[in-house]
């Protein structure tokens, strides 16, 4: 779904990172982890195609492609029903009764029911993003990128947000969604991926399955894994 | 659709500029969401901008009388002819630019500060993701709405100033009213107004995309937007007065 | 209404806790004139193109507009001297406070409102130093200055716009421009634009200084003192160009009389 071969991007004279190889298959889920400036949120645009390579090849097999950016860009003028209204009417063309029911189906779904007349800055951090979420999935994406879904949340909240990502991939009813999701905390990107790999130091390094990377020998996964103090990151 | 991340103000004000007046061409502002936007935003620009323009311009009236009174004593050794050179200078030049500036530093500032918020909040390439080309959706109103304000205030405000330097003019100077209204038609022609509505047309359509381009340009967080207000400010005034240059020296010559 | 004289009551309070900080005796001499230099220097490098390129060109418009004017009395010889007036008079002071309010003013704001915001001004006051000396006593005097100084160097290149104007356009000799110059800028006149363009000056510092210094209610008190500070510094001097005005004349017609 998802294919990037020697992708770099530069900003000024400066590269943010190069040469990053990724391959995420149909239906399943990729987590970037790394520190923060490592250029995680540049990795999304470019697949999102907000932003373009500066050298690489880059694939996304659907034009299906949402995003719940890192601070959620919520319309703060907008009610919670019309930040949902807003793209089923102005890209997608629906509007009146049918897009008000997929509003508030989508409302329901992730857990927002009854705030639609509310604005966004009246919601608690964990429901503006479940929000940013909701406004994400309205327009059927194939393909959906969270960037750092769970920042600024305390631990419950963020875990209930992973696991609300996880449960809206598997409840879809038309068709398998891909997803890219990523994070500076290892226990989350444990839950949410199929596959781990690392953003550091200018370079995509790839990892493997949870289970894998808990116990790769990669100097550089190693270091960021178990939060060492010495290793090729430092 | 364009990419965000570009370097250039100037590149970013052209490429505003090719989608407004494509929109424009296309009739977009037939749409009954777009068509309420631009209300909307002729509210926030030119009504709000209302009360200062007033003021200001009521004031601007009672000086420029002053002024050149003034001046015409000192040079002709006459104030005879105040309400010919005034009402010129009115038409021409001060009933326009004055206007236009206020526009840049209020209207303008607020448009900046408002889409430079939305930028630094990722809100521009939320729009984009959705398959929406933001400059449509948001620059666009905004132009109609500045064109429309800019052109109804010049209105206004050409009516305040003439308002302001006739008062002078008759207390001070003890011109009577049909007097001082009558050089109106000795000295004022078709060529002031037309002068006067293109230089307005001009301001109105030009400043608005600078103001949007510098707020689409902004980067880094709040300290950014107020950058970008900053230099929007600026570069809106410094074009108002160039702009105002070009077609007098052209308006002149062809005169 | 109310809400703005009360706004004008805070400000000239404001105004005069800054005069009496900066009078303090070491406010300005020792440490503290290095602030003051290093604020100049910025407000200067901040405005001066600004003005340089602005003066330029309203120098070049009131050339055009005069000579279409005076042509009808064969008077265009005069253009130079009207410039100068019209210049140092009004539309210098005017120009150069406007500028200075969206380059200078606005950042002044901006800056001074989000150290209050992020309790940074607090943070001076606990170190036992005057906030209102160590951060608004510079700005004051840089921004105060630089009206008046810009004023001089705008005058002088509006002077060369009009000038080449004139020239090209209106074929004026730019000799017979430059000699009709003393005619009417003398030194009454430079007094009188002095003396505006210091007063908008202490408009502009006192008022972007008094927005930034006390904002409040987060980033976006910040944008509001901003555009709060455009705002009454348009305003207030508009109303100080009439005041100064009629002050103005008034002195000239009492000198002219007796």
């Amino acid at each position: 779904m998802i294919q990037l071969e020697g992708v770099g991007k530069k900003f000024g004279a400066s590269w943010v990172f190069r040469g990053a190889d990724l391959s995420v298959r149909a239906g399943s889920s990729a987590v970037i982890v790394g520190l923060s400036g490592s250029g995680k949120s540049v990795l999304l645009k470019l697949i999102a195609g907000l932003l373009v390579p500066d050298e690489g090849r880059l694939q996304v097999a659907s034009p299906r492609v949402s995003m719940l950016f890192q601070r959620n860009a919520l319309f703060d003028s907008m009610t919670v029903l019309e930040n949902l209204l807003f793209p089923l009417r102005e890209g997608l063309n629906i509007e009146g009764p049918e897009a008000i029911e997929q509003a508030r189906l989508h409302l329901d779904w992730v857990g927002l029911t009854g705030t639609g007349h509310l604005l966004p800055g009246e919601l608690s951090g964990g429901m503006q993003k479940r929000l940013g979420i909701a406004r994400a999935l309205i327009v059927r994406p194939e393909v959906v990128l969270y960037d750092d879904p769970t920042a600024g949340l305390d631990p419950i909240t963020s875990r209930k947000i992973c696991s609300l990502i996880r449960r809206l991939q598997q409840e879809r009813m038309d068709g398998p969604m891909t997803f890219i999701a990523v994070t500076h905390e290892m226990n989350r990107a444990y839950e949410l991926g199929d596959e781990i790999h690392l953003l550091a130091r200018g370079r995509l390094w790839s990892g493997g399955s949870p289970d894998q990377v808990r116990r790769s020998q990669d100097p550089a996964i190693r270091q960021f894994v178990h939060g060492l103090q010495e290793g090729p990151l430092s | 659709m364009p990419r965000l991340d570009g370097d250039s103000v100037l590149s970013e004000f052209l490429h505003h500029a090719s989608v407004c007046i494509t929109a424009l061409g296309r009739g977009a502002w037939r749409r009954r969401t777009v068509t309420r936007q631009i209300l909307e935003q002729i509210a926030s620009q030119g009504v709000g901008s209302v009360p200062i323009v007033v003021i200001a311009t009521a004031f601007a009236g009672l000086v420029v009388t002053m002024e050149i009174a003034f001046h015409m004593d000192h040079a002709l050794h006459t104030t005879s002819m105040i309400p010919g050179f005034t009402v010129q200078f009115i038409l021409r030049e001060l009933g326009i630019v004055v206007p236009a500036l206020l526009l840049v530093s209020k209207a303008g500032a607020t448009m900046t500060a408002e889409l430079g918020g939305m930028k630094v909040t990722e809100q521009l390439e939320a729009i984009q993701l959705m398959g929406i080309d933001p400059v449509r959706l948001l620059v666009f109103p905004r132009w109609m709405a500045g064109i429309f304000s800019t052109l109804a205030l010049t209105l206004l405000a050409m009516a305040v100033t003439l308002g302001g330097a006739t008062l002078m003019a008759v207390l001070r100077f003890h011109f009577s009213v049909p007097e001082y209204l009558n050089t109106l038609r000795h000295f004022v022609g078709m060529g002031d107004l037309v002068t006067g509505a293109v230089k307005a047309l001009a301001f109105g359509a030009v400043t608005p995309l600078i103001s949007c381009a510098y707020g689409f340009r902004c980067r880094g967080g709040s300290d950014g937007v107020g950058q970008a207000t900053t230099r929007a400010v600026v570069s809106g005034t410094i074009a108002v007065i160039v702009l105002d240059f070009v077609l007098t020296y052209l308006f002149t010559l062809g005169g | 209404m109310r809400q703005a004289l009360r706004e004008l009551g805070a400000l000239i309070a404001f105004i005069g806790s800054v005069l009496k900080s900066s009078v303090r005796p070491d406010s300005i001499h020792g440490s503290r004139r290095s602030l003051v230099l290093a604020q100049m220097l910025d407000v200067y490098q901040r405005s001066l193109v600004t003005v340089l390129f602005a003066g330029f060109f309203v120098g070049a418009i009131l050339a055009l507009q005069f000579t279409a004017m005076l042509s009808v009395y064969e008077a265009r010889s005069l253009t130079g001297g009207l410039t100068a007036s019209a210049c140092i008079r009004e539309v210098g002071p005017l120009i150069i406070s406007f500028l200075l309010a969206g380059k200078v003013g606005a950042y002044t704001a901006a800056e001074l409102g989000t150290m209050r915001i992020t309790d940074q001004i607090d943070a001076i006051e606990c170190l036992g130093t005057d906030p209102l000396e160590y951060l608004v006593v510079p700005r004051f005097i840089a921004i105060v200055s630089a009206s008046v100084l810009l004023l001089v160097v705008g005058l002088m290149v509006a002077l060369l716009g009009s000038m080449l104007v004139a020239s090209l356009a209106a074929g004026v000799n730019p000799l017979q421009f430059i000699s009709g110059i003393p005619r009417f800028a003398g030194f009454e006149v430079f007094a009188a634009g002095m003396l505006k363009s210091f007063t908008y000056g202490i408009i502009v510092a006192g008022v972007s200084c008094h927005q930034g210094y006390t904002a409040r209610g987060g980033a976006l008190g910040v944008g509001r003192a901003v555009t709060w500070a455009a705002i009454y510094t348009n305003l207030y001097i508009v109303l100080a160009n009439f005041v100064l005005g009629q002050a103005l004349d008034a002195i000239a017609s009492l000198r002219g009389g007796v």
